[in-house]
């Protein structure tokens, strides 16, 4: 039978002050993994929420990015008719030619970054479903007006409905605000598609076309088609594939935090190492008995390791809460890839809170195995002598 | 169960290991203490008594020789079927009291209990009777530091026949205490002898242990030096209840 | 110091504690020394190029709009101007899309000038200025992909519709970035159908105290234009880069702060522990005659020498971590990550705050402690 918990959690009370200063630097450990795995899922998701899932991505070959990619008039034109992308009612064809230009605009706070402006024809909006303009209205194309990404509204100057907003050669009328569920479109702004060419003086380039696939469609065969067809002869991908590539950004991180998580989680065993170290020697007297009474060595080790664990889950569920208060905070972060700033907000997942409790256990087995090992070694002799 | 021999030591020897020096225990000691007998082990500081006693609680193992307790041969038990073995059969008072300070004196007494099957119920049926028997069933939610002295150690009585032990090994019961506390505890033993028909076997250098006892083991040096009865007769205090 | 022996006695006595105690600071101000590295990245960067006298002018609107080639005649123009270059981003491709590195067209004429401190002899750059199809290689691409001097590559064009056969005729070194890869721009002109447009344009001023002026006078100069310029020094333009990693530096700095507390706590658990362990032993050394202030400076001399043993390792083993890393890892932003002496000092700083700190409480009231009381406690 087993030693009762309450034995355990009454003598981590007893020691009050060892407790919370050790539970104290495992909370800590917990609350930065919980910040950089929150960080992380939310970059993650402002990448990867971007893509459609029936959505296919056409680029010159060998680009990787649109960025580093042109696609001439000609080339669109013999595409798009295809016979596996989608249609509207009325006829049009689901085909986006877009134009990405990195401009620069002007921080709220001061200084400046990169923005991605995206030139795209009105049937942007079909091809995109989850972009929603939830304040104002589309543009108009035959003027210099511009919609703008919600992510963008308060953080950069004149990004408000009814600005107008300077980037480029010119000044552009802000007469929408658009959402994106959350993906890398909310960090854009988008305007007409020949405005943007004429204002970068990209002649009669675009960068990349997207495509809606019609229900039912042969992928592959689209993608074969593109790559085949002479007259065509560009690289396509769904923009689910393309926009898990561009999340390199998100598992760097994921990678550094884990390490400088993992490494702090070190520093934060061998204190609790040491905590329970000190708590074994100086419940020799007690252990000694509950094993002269016939407790078996190994529920003195269990014990042990329990009281080890109650110790860290209890301080990592206020590592948790202590780094809640993150959750949902904006910020920016350099996208390498598209080298402009995307913006994304703090995710405290459900997965990221399992995953810290089980780090907190790990930590706690981890600095309780040795002690708990010695307490079940004693001789019960040795052990009584020291009373 | 009537054994002729509840306690059966023969060519016992324990030798200890400290650093490079051999430490000679016990040195082929053999003795036999019939069941229900009260009886004490008594000798100068260093003699051995505290390692019979251990090798009778199986809390120890001895170097050479045969230890039966109860009818158990306990020489090669394996320490996980030893420790299952004293839970049942045995049942230990300290000197120092050796209660668990951060559970009451109701959760002390109830220790050795969660070893057995019983039930919760049960459990506190037991727990409330072994505290009414050494008359501290007004205590049972106080912590050790809350008690005093002699208080504490009818706290571990309590706990040590819980179980309903073959037998009560007691290490200097009185060694801690004053006077009149030594006394009660004494008394309170011989009523364990008496009405429950306990083996007590206790290790002691209180002379006013002999009135109690029914044997006195001597041990000098680690070797049986002599067995004399006690003077068990004189009036045993049994107004002695806290 | 006579009581430097006891100090030491005393740290070798509990040796696990001792040591699980410096490892875990160890452990700490490695991460911490590391963390608080980051952000001085971007400063070794823009110190490196803060003498500079090039200047970068660009399309105000940014890097993805262009200029025309024509303002070059202009810019030499502009007082105090000693030469021009024109650059261009070509972007290309070499083997995999993975095996990206960054390469870029320049004008030939005076590349020599512009960047003297580049590392390329002088046979070199007249190989460059004479071949067409040179190219100059960065030691690091170099390295990665076995190139040789005198090898023809190939790079495909990703923005640009064509591909371009370089040779090359030698290799950048020096204050260069050690991946990039430079041809010619009349070259890349040529193949382009001659659009009249580049990127950049690299000013060369005279003296480091005319680059502000300079960079006024040829902003001013294409204002209302239809291509209006924003000139900046060399290192506010490196600076601009690495400012996109601004979120990923704060995280740095505030990482490091938390682990400067954890460690502290720890710290202090481990200090108060071993010093009520001893309650007894500082009562006695009391009663002999020890002073009080005494036994203070000696348990404060312990959990200093432990704090500062800790930093070292932590700190040694970061610096070492982290020359490996710069060394190994190629382009990125912490490719010039190195550990300054400034870091080490602060590390060291606050190794020995922690041993002081979390020992002075625990240490004080021992010292201080009624004898009679702490006596009780010796069993």
């Amino acid at each position: 039978m087993a030693i009762p918990l309450k034995y355990n959690v009454r003598s981590l009370l007893v020691r009050r002050v060892s407790t919370a200063m050790t539970g104290g630097g495992i909370a800590l450990v917990v609350a930065v993994f919980v910040i950089v795995m929150a960080l992380v899922a939310g970059l993650n998701s402002a990448i990867s929420d971007t893509g459609d899932p029936d959505n296919v991505i056409v680029l010159r070959k060998g680009a990787t990015t649109e960025t580093y990619s042109a696609i001439q008039l000609d080339q669109f034109d013999a595409m798009k008719f295809l016979p596996q992308i989608r249609r509207e009612p009325g006829g049009e064809v689901d085909a986006s030619p877009e134009l990405p230009v990195q401009a620069l605009m002007y921080r709220s706070g001061g200084g400046r970054d990169n923005i991605v402006v995206r030139g795209v024809l009105p049937i942007a909006l079909k091809v995109h479903p989850k972009v929603k303009i939830v304040e104002g209205r589309m543009f108009n194309p035959s003027v210099n007006e511009v919609i703008v990404g919600k992510g963008l509204v308060g953080h950069y100057e004149n990004t408000a409905l009814g600005s107008t907003l300077r980037f480029g050669r010119g000044k552009w009328k802000v007469v929408g605000i658009m959402t994106a569920e959350g993906g890398s479109f909310e960090s854009e702004v988008w305007g007409d598609i020949h405005n943007v060419q004429d204002d970068a003086q990209r002649g009669a380039y675009y960068a990349d076309v997207r495509l809606k696939l019609a229900p039912g469609a042969d992928t592959d065969a689209l993608i074969r088609r593109l790559a085949d067809d002479p007259r065509i002869n560009l690289q396509a991908q769904t923009e689910a594939d393309y926009y898990k590539d561009q999340a390199v950004v998100a598992n760097q991180m994921r990678w550094l935090g884990m390490i400088v998580a993992v490494i702090m989680a070190v520093g934060a065993i061998f204190g609790a190492m040491n905590t329970m170290y000190a708590a074994v020697a100086s419940r020799t007297a007690e252990i000694g008995t509950l094993r002269a009474l016939g407790f078996a060595p190994m529920a003195v080790m269990t014990s042990f390791l329990l009281e080890s664990l109650v110790l860290a889950v209890t301080a990592g569920a206020i590592g948790i809460v202590l780094a809640m208060p993150i959750n949902g905070l904006t910020s920016t972060f350099g996208n390498f890839v598209t080298f402009s700033a995307l913006a994304f907000s703090f995710r405290v997942t459900f997965a990221i809170v399992i995953e810290a409790l089980i780090f907190a256990a790990v930590m706690g087995a981890a600095g309780g195995w040795l002690p708990a090992r010695q307490a079940m070694k004693m001789t019960i002799v040795d052990a009584l002598r020291s009373v | 169960m009537e054994e002729k021999y509840a306690i059966d030591l023969e060519h016992v020897t324990r030798i200890y290991k400290r650093d490079e020096f051999e430490v000679r225990a016990l040195d082929d000691v053999t003795v036999q203490i019939p069941a229900g007998r009260f009886v004490a082990i008594m000798g100068p500081s260093g003699s051995g008594k505290t390692t019979m006693l251990n090798l009778i609680a199986g809390i120890d193992h001895a170097t050479s020789g045969r230890v039966a307790v109860g009818g158990d041969e306990i020489t090669g038990m394996k320490e996980r079927e030893l420790a299952g073995w004293r839970a049942r059969h045995i049942g230990l008072v300290f000197q120092f009291y050796n209660l668990i300070p951060v559970l009451t004196a109701f959760e002390n007494v109830e220790l050795p209990l969660l070893l057995t099957h019983l039930n919760k119920a049960e459990r506190r049926e037991h727990v409330e009777t072994a505290l009414k028997v050494v008359g501290l069933s007004d205590r049972m939610d106080h912590y050790p530091r809350q008690l005093s002295g002699g208080q504490e150690q009818r706290v571990a009585i309590a706990r040590a026949i819980v179980a309903d032990p073959t037998i009560i090994v007691a290490d200097e019961p009185t060694g801690d205490l004053d006077a009149k506390s030594a006394e009660e505890i004494l008394g309170l033993l011989v009523d364990m002898n008496r009405q429950f028909q306990k083996t007590i076997v206790m290790v002691t250098h209180d002379p006013r242990a002999e009135r109690y006892v029914d044997t006195v083991y001597r041990l000098d040096k680690g070797v049986l030096a002599g067995v004399e009865p006690g003077k068990r007769g004189a009036p045993a205090e049994a107004a002695a209840r806290g | 110091m006579k009581y430097t022996g006891l100090v030491l006695k005393n740290l070798v006595r509990s040796r696990r504690r001792t040591i699980l105690t410096v490892l875990s600071i160890a452990v700490s101000l490695f991460i911490f020394s590391a963390l608080v590295s980051i952000p001085t990245v971007a400063n070794q960067i823009l110190s490196d190029t803060a003498s500079s006298t090039r200047i970068a002018t660009h399309n105000k609107a940014g890097l993805a709009y262009a200029i025309p080639m024509a303002y070059k005649q202009r810019i030499e123009t502009v007082p105090h101007v000693e030469l021009v270059v024109a650059e261009s981003w070509f972007g290309g491709v070499y083997h995999e899309v993975s095996d990206q590195f960054p390469n870029l067209a320049v004008d030939s004429e005076r590349v020599d000038l512009m960047w003297p401190d580049w590392g390329i002899s002088k046979e070199q750059f007249d190989q460059f200025k004479k071949i067409r199809t040179a190219c100059l290689v960065g030691v690091e691409t170099m390295k990665r992909f076995h190139l040789h001097v005198g090898q023809q590559i190939q790079l495909r064009g990703t923005i640009y519709p064509f591909n371009v056969t370089l040779n090359i005729v030698g290799t950048t070194g020096g204050k260069a970035p050690p991946n990039f890869l430079l041809f010619r721009r009349d070259y890349l002109e040529e193949a382009a159908g001659r659009p009249g447009f580049v990127d950049l344009m690299w000013v060369k001023a005279d003296k480091p105290e005319n680059v502000p002026q300079v960079m006024a006078a040829i902003d001013e100069g294409f204002a209302n234009s239809s291509a209006e310029t924003a000139s900046e020094s060399e290192a506010a333009f490196i600076g601009s880069f690495m400012d996109q990693y601004r979120t990923f530096f704060r995280m740095a700095e505030l990482l490091g702060f938390i682990v400067v507390l954890m460690i502290g706590l720890v710290a202090a658990n481990t200090a108060a522990m071993s010093i009520r362990e001893r309650r007894g032993e500082i009562a006695v050394m009391r009663s002999i005659g020890f002073p009080a202030r005494t036994i203070l400076s000696m348990l404060l001399a312990e959990s200093v020498l432990i704090g500062l043993a800790g930093g070292i390792i932590g700190c040694g083993s970061a610096y070492i971590v982290l020359k490996v890393f710069s060394v190994g890892s190629g382009a990125g932003p912490l490719s010039t990550i190195r550990m300054q002496p400034l870091i080490v000092a602060e590390t060291l700083v606050v190794a020995v705050l922690i041993g002081l700190f979390s020992a002075m409480a625990p240490a004080g009231a021992a010292a201080r402690r009624n004898i009679v009381d702490a006596l009780r406690t010796v069993a």
